[in-house]
């Protein structure tokens, strides 16, 4: 189980949150100028990556406010918390065979 | 106003009278009591903007508690931190009259914060309560709560919304004197639920159950 620190309540079990999925992934501007292909790949494609993943969790179950995580996914350790809207903190890459 | 001949506790069914006691006993360890109908009303705001800080101070009595506090206002009133930009103001039941005072207060507030978002609303229907008292109340919510509800990570006066036993729980503890007390603030639809869990986790404790104040 994680503790994820809530950036308004604190340190939290994974129990009370949801998992958002990738943080970062922009609205088409112009959803009518896309094709089935590029509005499937907007909806539904999000990275796998193993190492540092940024990505959105809510405190679903607790002050219910949204925000961004970055985490290894490998370790599962959590690198950073920053609010929805903020730019993705500079971290290091984690090369993992 | 609510109905209030016609109304009934979500958790009626229990015949609750018919158990309960005045005062927990020697080799009772921990009580439950069923607190229906309280008032609670929901305030969002901009908790930075000075002019909605002071209304709400005026209207309820106290400022706006911290985040996971709870600090008590006016009369029986107290004023509970939900997030960010969201608190609840929990009163003893029948206590209507609070929420016009409040629409018209904020309504006033709303024109003068013109473009920001300032919200009343009346949820006492939304939240039934149990209250949870005695010496082993935090042995007995966690065993089913995430939160740490050690007295050096949630000293009285903390409130939280999290879990017990997988159902949506407002946690706001308030000490009596010489007595740990916790008020579970539970959607009318889980509390019969929680009530049956609690029952059955507090059986080890030594459970009494109270009457209603
Ligand atoms: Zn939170």
């Amino acid at each position: 189980m994680l503790l994820i620190e809530c950036p308004y309540c604190g340190p939290r079990s994974e129990e009370e949150f949801s998992y958002g999925g990738e943080a970062h992934i922009l609205r088409p501007a112009d959803p009518d100028a896309l094709n089935d292909e590029q509005w499937a790949d907007y909806l539904f494609m999000q990275g796998n990556k193993k190492g540092v993943f940024y990505e959105r969790w809510v405190h679903s179950h607790g002050c219910r406010r949204w925000f961004n995580v970055a985490r290894d996914t490998l370790t599962y350790e959590i690198l950073a918390i920053y609010p929805m809207g903020a730019a993705p903190p500079k971290l290091d890459e984690r090369h993992y065979v | 106003m609510p109905n209030t001949h016609l109304r009934r506790s979500p958790l009626a069914q229990l015949g609750l009278g018919a158990l309960a006691t005045n005062a927990r006993g020697p080799e009772q360890n921990v009580a439950l009591r069923s607190i229906p109908f309280q008032t609670a009303i929901n305030l969002r705001g901009p908790a930075k903007d000075d002019r909605f800080a002071r209304a709400v101070e005026e209207i309820v009595g106290t400022p706006l508690p911290a985040a996971c506090r709870a600090l008590p206002g006016k009369g029986d009133l107290r004023l509970l931190w939900l997030g960010p930009d969201e608190w609840l103001a929990v009163a003893p039941p029948d206590q209507a009259h609070l929420i016009g005072v409040m629409e018209s207060a904020f309504g006033v507030l709303e024109r003068a914060l013109s473009g920001q978002h300032v919200a009343v609303n009346d949820v006492n229907d939304n939240y039934t309560t149990i209250e949870v008292s005695g010496p082993r109340s935090i042995d007995l919510l966690s065993k089913g709560c995430p939160l740490d509800l050690h007295p050096s990570a949630f000293p009285s006066g903390s409130c939280a919304q999290s879990l017990v036993a997988k159902a949506e729980v407002i946690l706001d503890r308030d000490d009596k004197p010489s007595e740990l007390r916790f008020r579970l603030m539970v959607r009318p639809s889980f509390a019969e639920y929680l009530w049956a869990w609690l029952s059955d986790a507090g059986q080890e404790y030594g459970l009494s159950v109270l009457t209603s104040p």
